[in-house]
């Protein structure tokens, strides 16, 4: 970076910049885990991999929490950003129930042992892809929110186009899951699962919604 | 020297006045602590009043021939109407409340300065006017340099704070180059002492003192901003704040600090948006513009009875 040695000139702000990357880079890594467990466990159930990869988001969950209250900490105690201190804090505290989404929807397929039809695998997936995008198209904006807020309309769109998608693709799931002969409450546990998967994009939209205010706020 | 006291005490309160112009956002917003601020403040607004003082003492010395009973009453009325816009939180400006004494001495005694007096108020006239138009200037450059460089924010963060520490060193530099002359300009020639640099010197360490002994409880008051200002229009607009002033203390008159501070935060508000205005409060800031001349120039007639 061209200016990177200058800006040891700004050791607090430098060390927020460095949580704050540290932060994004976290919870990315908690949505590669999640794919990863998620394409595991359709391909062969509840495995030792799959049990691993739910620890691991585990980890990676409470470790974006801990930093996500570094952050908060860090900018209230220096008394940084004053100006968009609170859009920021929001914007974390907005972007952070993904990693908590995910958590929970891994958690909730190991308790359960819940068998997918391979019927709805495909589509499945589709939707894992899509909610997925959503949210790495939300960091994209959440990146240039930091040094170009008027590029951020870019990425927000494609956010939203993915959340439609996933719309879609869930409604199709529960259609297809509810005309399936399954049990009632398998079915149910099914539906849970793809309304779950969808909420990630749901709140990568939330999110987008809080980060394109904030960015009309910093332009001001 | 005792004479002195009244002009000191005159240089006390602008300095508590005075010093949430120059720090006031910064201090407010914990970008800067208040001691860093006040002792910045002071040691630069005693450099500006020795440097570049002494052609603005000169100035207010001219608008009228002054005896120390005249220059001890000039003071005392300007100080009482400092104290009393201050205690009633109506802004102040002691540029007008010396002048304002100055011309009730006139009044009551004759002989002034016209042409003098009305150079002074032309450039009363055209600092807040200037300082809006340099806001807006100051602004777009600004704006042009954060676009063009996608500085992030957080490490814009970090240069705002530099930036809020060197323009406020520059305008108390610009405090005290141009307003020592309302504290000890009329003392000017009336004694050997009073040089311009003893004068210059002992009126910046008043306002220095003044900052640093009342000026944090003025800056807890600050709220009443004319206009919401985030942290870049608020450093533009101590910025052309500070210019205007020095721009007249080079020329050497003394203008108010806090109309080139108004002029300037109106200049952001047309940036942002007229609606966001607070016109009862600006309403406010134009009444104390008319009032402050006339209540000193009355007190001074009233004094004067007594002290002459």
């Amino acid at each position: 970076m061209r200016w990177a040695g200058i800006f040891y000139l700004f050791p607090r702000q430098r060390k927020l910049h460095e949580t704050v990357s540290e932060y994004l880079d976290t919870v990315k890594q908690n949505r590669e885990v999640f794919r990863e467990a998620l394409t595991g466990y359709l391909r062969s159930g509840s495995s030792n991999m799959f049990c691993d990869h739910v620890a691991a988001a585990h980890r990676l969950e409470s470790k974006a929490d801990d930093l996500r209250r570094t952050i908060e900490q860090s900018m209230y105690s220096n008394a940084l950003l004053p100006d968009s201190r609170g859009d920021i804090l929001g914007l974390i505290e907005s972007y952070d129930k993904i990693p908590g989404i995910c958590e929970r929807m891994l958690n909730y397929l190991h308790v359960r042992n819940l068998t997918v039809p391979t019927e709805i695998h495909e589509k499945l997936l589709q939707l894992m892809v899509s909610a997925l995008d959503a949210a790495d198209q939300l960091v994209c904006g959440i990146e240039l929110f930091f040094t170009r807020p008027k590029r951020i309309s870019e990425c927000l769109e494609r956010v939203d186009k993915l959340e439609s998608r996933c719309d879609l693709l869930e409604k199709e799931l529960t259609i297809e899951i509810f005309a399936l002969p399954l049990d009632p409450v398998c079915q149910e546990q099914l539906a849970r699962v793809v309304e779950d998967l969808s909420s990630i994009a749901d709140q990568a939209e939330d999110t987008g919604t809080r980060l394109q205010i904030a960015a009309i706020k910093r332009a001001m | 020297m005792i004479s002195l006291l009244a002009g000191l005490f005159l240089g006390w309160a602008l300095g508590s006045n005075d010093a949430v112009n120059i720090f006031g956002t910064a201090v407010t917003s914990r970008m800067l602590r208040f001691m860093t601020a006040a002792l910045l403040a002071s040691v630069f607004v005693v450099i500006g009043s020795v440097v570049r003082g002494p052609t603005t003492i000169e100035t207010i010395a001219s608008l009228s021939p002054q005896t120390l009973q005249t220059a001890v009453t000039v003071s005392v009325a300007a100080a009482m109407t400092v104290t009393f816009m201050t205690l009633i939180k109506m802004p102040i400006s002691t540029s007008q409340a010396v002048v304002g004494a100055i011309v009730g001495q006139s009044v009551t005694l004759g002989q002034i300065n016209y042409s003098g007096l009305i150079k002074v108020v032309i450039c009363w006239i055209g600092t807040p006017i200037g300082a809006f138009v340099l806001a807006l200037v100051i602004y777009r450059l600004f704006r042009f340099i954060i676009d063009k460089t996608n500085i992030n924010v957080i490490y814009l963060d970090g240069w705002m704070r530099y930036a809020f520490v060197i323009a406020g060193c520059y305008g108390a530099y610009a405090l005290g180059a141009n307003n020592i002359a309302n504290v000890v300009g009329v003392y000017y020639g009336l004694d050997p002492m009073f040089t311009t640099f003893n004068l210059a010197l002992l009126g910046g360490t008043s306002i220095a003192i003044g900052m640093l002994t009342f000026s944090r409880r003025v800056m807890a008051t600050v709220g009443n901003n004319l206009v919401e200002m985030n942290t870049v229009k608020s450093l533009v607009a101590v910025v052309a704040c500070a210019l205007t002033v020095h721009f007249y203390a080079l020329v050497g008159v003394p203008v108010s600090s806090s109309q080139a501070i108004v002029g300037a935060v109106l200049g952001m508000g047309m940036v942002t948006r007229l609606s966001t205005l607070k016109w009862r409060i600006l309403r406010g800031v134009i009444t104390a513009w008319v009032a402050t001349p006339l209540i000193s120039a009355v007190l001074f007639c009233f004094i004067s009875r007594y002290t002459l």
